[in-house]
């Protein structure tokens, strides 16, 4: 081997050295800032799909969107009134506790985002949005739709980012059997393989075939009393994600001799994931009469 | 040498911007369903290899390795791939596949062909097994098996169009890169 070729390979294996031994926060950064190169091509790509997109749906007509707008009013109404009855509760329940002197919640906001790519990682199942630092999103940030939990913030760029999906084997949420106090680990099933969430096309696999993105709840009480058609939602345990999250429905519970796993069906279609909500920690309140919860629109 | 080896390096980043645009498709096979991606860096990576001098191999590794980590590696949690580690799966790829390079240089495309293929298997293989031994959870469905081999074929299939391309930019260059291949047909299949 010349010595030219042997320079080299100690310079590269001094360059992975360096980059092992770097701290998490500048991989972070650096993954920041190639998201944040990637992230017009990223809009570009979808602003293209939606063009094609508009080209083959077909144009709903003028009658349809009246019929649509009517239909929304109503539903913004019925919202005002809910959030109306929300907001007194909730500021009963913050009397309450503080009277009962306990931990306070932490208060959160929502940031809506739109999906601007399925990504062609290889090993992960995510999806990219277009909101980012700038508006105040960081790492590990819940993602939802509805009062389902999508994933959460696993790479933030500037103006958009890598969501992980709850499906991925590296996305572990505290969970909890509804009706019930069993609490376990919900986490991606490894076992079907990579990337087994999209198709590409918009569909999720587990409709067509055996990639079926599941859910394994472990860790469960070894007599837990579940069974198939039972509800799992976040615990709020662990403080990254709030409780009552919609996770899934219990397919298939297996008994084992230490604990006991569940399969779950995911409550999100996340082949048809068009807008999802970022939940991100608001500002601490200062009086007991602060702001209303933050995201619940005012009437 | 001076011109080709530039003109790699905005290829390398043309190719990491239509990655962007790829998705990877589904396959049903009577078997059960797989993924394709079409890894593009991933191929020019390993099709320049056999194009260029090993210390350039080796900087094209490293360039390829940080910005697909960068980029494509998402983090989890501390059990994920580590950063850096596509840098070493490409130079070791790399380093192999640069063994055919005299066979490349005779116009003899079939090999090379299948040695991308094969490296770009074995990568992904690495990666899944890297990243299982992490986890500590070593699962082989079916399913992985078949995204990681029609991955691998698609990448074979995409090679020899990006051979092409190379060629053509050394031609372009003044970059003798099969220099070989025009000495053995100039004397009518008699080397000179």
């Amino acid at each position: 081997m010349s010595r030219v070729n042997v320079i080299a390979l100690l310079l590269l294996i001094l360059l992975v050295v360096g980059l092992l031994l770097l701290p998490d926060e500048r991989v972070q950064r650096i993954r920041h800032d190639a998201l944040g190169s990637a992230a017009p091509f990223l809009r570009a790509k979808d602003a293209a799909s939606k063009v094609v997109d508009g080209l083959v749906t077909e144009k709903p007509t003028y009658e349809q969107l009246e019929k649509d707008c009517e239909r929304l009013y109503q539903e913004v109404e019925r919202l005002r009134t809910s959030n109306r009855d929300l907001d007194a509760l909730y500021r009963e329940n913050k009397e309450l506790r503080r009277a009962l002197n306990m931990h306070k919640m932490p208060n959160f906001e929502l940031v809506s985002a739109e999906v601007i790519s399925r990504d062609s990682s290889t090993w992960y199942n995510t999806l990219v949005i277009d909101k980012g630092t700038d508006d105040g999103l960081t790492v590990n940030d819940p993602v939802i739709v509805e009062t389902k939990l999508v994933g959460k913030i696993s790479v933030a760029g500037p103006d958009s980012s890598v969501v992980l999906l709850v499906t991925d084997e590296a996305c572990k949420v505290t969970a909890r059997v509804t009706s019930t106090t069993y609490v376990g680990i919900s986490e991606g099933q490894g076992s079907q393989g990579p990337s087994s969430v999209f198709t590409g096309q918009g569909e999720t696999q587990g409709s067509r075939g055996n990639l079926t993105p599941r859910l394994r709840l472990r860790y469960l009480d070894k007599f837990a009393k579940i069974q198939p058609g039972m509800s799992v939602f976040s615990s709020g345990q662990g403080r990254v994600y709030p409780p009552n999250l919609d996770l899934g429905t219990i397919v298939a519970v297996k008994p084992g001799d230490i604990t006991t796993e569940a399969e779950i069906e995911p409550a999100v279609d996340f082949g048809r994931l068009e807008f999802v909500f970022v939940i991100r920690k608001a500002p601490d309140e200062e009086d007991a009469s602060g702001p209303e919860p933050a995201g619940v629109e005012k009437p | 040498m001076i011109f080709f080896a530039p003109v790699m390096f905005v290829l390398f980043w043309v190719m990491m911007i239509a990655q962007e645009f790829l998705a990877p498709w589904t396959v049903t096979t009577m078997f059960g369903v797989a993924e394709v991606y079409f890894f593009l860096p991933w191929v020019f990576f390993y099709s320049m290899a056999l194009a260029v001098p090993y210390p350039l191999m080796v900087a094209f590794a490293a360039l390829a390795g940080f910005t697909w980590d960068a980029r494509w590696q998402v983090p989890g949690d501390s059990l994920d791939l580590p950063f850096g580690s596509s840098i070493v799966l490409f130079v070791v790829f790399g380093s192999v596949v640069q063994g055919i390079r005299p066979l490349f240089r005779r116009g003899n495309w079939l090999l090379p062909v299948i040695m991308v293929g094969l490296a770009v298997f074995f990568q992904l293989a690495s990666q899944y097994l890297l990243l299982s031994f992490r986890r500590g959870s070593f699962e082989f469905s079916s399913e992985l098996w078949f995204t990681v081999v029609f991955t691998s074929v698609a990448s074979m299939a995409l090679s020899p169009v990006l051979f092409w391309l190379n060629s053509r930019i050394a031609r372009r260059c003044g970059y003798e890169l099969e220099i070989e291949q025009f000495t053995f047909r100039r004397s009518y299949g008699h080397q000179i």
